[in-house]
């Protein structure tokens, strides 16, 4: 009861948001019961855990964007890690500039208070904010990663990493698992500093070293092979030992949060959303081994973007977009239905979760440039958007074997009572202002809190089409 | 100074249309890297 003791100190209102990038609300529930993350189960009791759905789709940009705006792709404008550019088909990576509505820190910038932003992917370039901004994936420099510029050094006395090597990692046991603890041994380092030498009332620290451990090993720590069993366990022991020390550390009147991006789970088979387009003839290209869309041909109707967006090559802006305004909800009604039939080839179920259109998942401003439809399966099939794949199915490329999922991410929050469920991505940027003292205006998401003073009203649900 | 990202929010288009050089080529050849090296792109 230590942290919850000190709330009722009722000290100055600050809010510690720890992100556990990936971290399914399953997986935190069974390693507690089972007593290895004694830390957070002692945590756990002092408030509410509970499952968090990500945002659609549910990869790393998209998903935390939607949490430090509280507002939906449609309202944020971040689809996906890419885009094509607006004037052809090349892709573009969207990044922090962006995003041109208020993020959480801003919000509360205004209010006079100051914010700790560290690691948070999608922050990439950094940029002046009130307090101090170390940006996240995919930032490829460390040079325009941090705001203040002056902190840059105090970084690099730290041996501060954005990210451990991936490319090192995949595949290479021995190399995921020494980049795997140094990056976050110096990333808590840099946690402590923080928190000691910055004066702040709100302070995001991400861990992105959940999701690469993920991304590299759920498959065989699922299938219980014993060393990714035991580099999980000791990952996140190192993690409850974390969280066992922020506890004392943090000063008197802090609520403490704890959330993830989405849920993972093992990756049985991929399914390649452009060779399935080219199979059914929604999709050509020029070149017989495409890199990117920008030599799509103008015959296509149709292609798609990482993971499962699919869009009408609709004429406009694009010189290689050719189907007309008035032909483009024939397309999205006969994809719809196409999608809906799609099947293992080995097992001839029907793989699909949810065939979602534009206007039922986005809303906002940006919401004209979100995919005409967005696809998601049921779990262990993972989407790719590949463009030279020729096979639909195929096995997860070597050195992958994880997989996110919508559902399952995990919300906790110290010391407070929550509202009925279910629980939005979106939903978190108005909890985090409100449990600082500032009303909750200006998101799309509804505070979680009981009794909150901004009367929660219901999500909007995605609709699909076929089966749920 | 808090920086307002959107004082009055901007048309989508404008967004896209001033943007293209946050990453050099050199930068966006590393960023599509490190999202192949996660089973992104490919």
């Amino acid at each position: 009861m230590r942290l919850l003791g000190r709330i009722r100190e009722r000290g100055r209102d600050r809010v510690f948001v720890l992100g556990l990038d990936g971290t399914p609300h399953s997986y935190l529930r069974e390693e507690v019961a089972a007593g290895r993350l004694p830390n957070l189960a002692a945590l756990f009791q002092e408030g509410s855990l509970v499952p968090l759905r990500s945002s659609l789709p549910s990869v790393s940009s998209t998903a935390w964007t939607t949490f430090f705006t509280g507002r939906d792709p449609g309202g944020h404008g971040v689809f996906g890690f890419m885009d094509c550019k607006p004037d052809s088909h090349d892709f573009r990576f969207p990044n922090y500039q962006d995003v041109r509505v208020p993020t959480i820190w801003d919000v509360v910038g205004r209010s006079g208070r100051r914010s700790v932003v560290l690691n948070v992917p999608g922050t990439y370039p950094a940029q002046p904010m009130e307090g101090v901004l170390v940006s996240g994936f995919v930032a490829p420099s460390i040079e325009r990663a941090v705001h203040p510029p002056e902190l840059l050094a105090r970084l690099r006395r730290l041996g501060y990493r954005i990210d451990l090597d991936a490319w090192a990692a995949r595949g290479a046991f021995e190399a995921l698992e020494a980049d795997l603890f140094t990056t976050f041994e110096r990333r808590v380092d840099t946690v402590r500093m923080l928190l000691t030498e910055e004066r702040w009332d709100l302070f995001i620290a991400v861990v992105t070293e959940t999701d690469r451990l993920y991304h590299f090993l759920w498959n065989a720590m699922a299938a219980g092979e014993g060393r990714a069993v035991d580099l999980f366990h000791r990952f996140h022991a190192a993690i409850d030992r974390f969280v066992g020390w922020l506890v004392d550390a943090l000063p008197s009147g802090t609520r403490l949060v704890s959330m993830s991006d989405h849920g993972f789970t093992a990756e049985r088979m991929d399914v390649f959303t452009n060779a399935w387009l080219r199979e059914r003839g929604y999709l050509a290209f020029d070149v017989d081994e495409p890199k990117g869309m920008g030599r799509i041909s103008p015959a296509s109707t149709a292609y798609s973007l990482d993971p499962g967006r699919f869009y009408v090559n609709r004429a406009g802006g694009r010189p290689r977009g050719s189907v007309p305004s008035d032909r483009a909800d024939a397309v999205v009604e006969q994809l719809a239905g196409d999608l809906a039939e799609l099947r293992d080839p080995d097992t001839g179920e029907l793989v699909y979760g949810q065939v979602v259109r534009r206007d039922d998942a986005y809303h906002g401003p940006y919401a004209a440039h979100g995919p005409d439809l967005v696809l998601t399966l049921k779990p262990g099939y993972e989407l790719k958007g590949a463009t030279a794949a020729r096979a639909v199915f195929g096995p997860p490329a070597a050195g992958l074997g994880g997989m996110h999922t919508l559902e399952d991410a995990h919300l906790f929050v110290a010391g407070r009572a929550l509202r009925e469920g279910p629980y939005e991505l979106q939903d978190l940027a108005p909890t985090i202002v409100e449990l600082l003292g500032i009303e909750p205006q200006g998101f799309q998401g509804d505070s979680v809190l009981d009794g909150s003073r901004r009367r929660a009203s219901p999500a909007p649900q995605p609709a699909g089409v076929g089966p749920r | 100074m808090t920086i307002d990202h959107t004082p009055s929010e901007p048309e989508p288009e404008d967004r896209l249309a001033d943007d293209e050089d946050v990453y050099s080529p050199s930068e966006e050849d590393e960023v599509a890297a490190r999202l192949e090296a996660l089973g992104y792109l490919g």
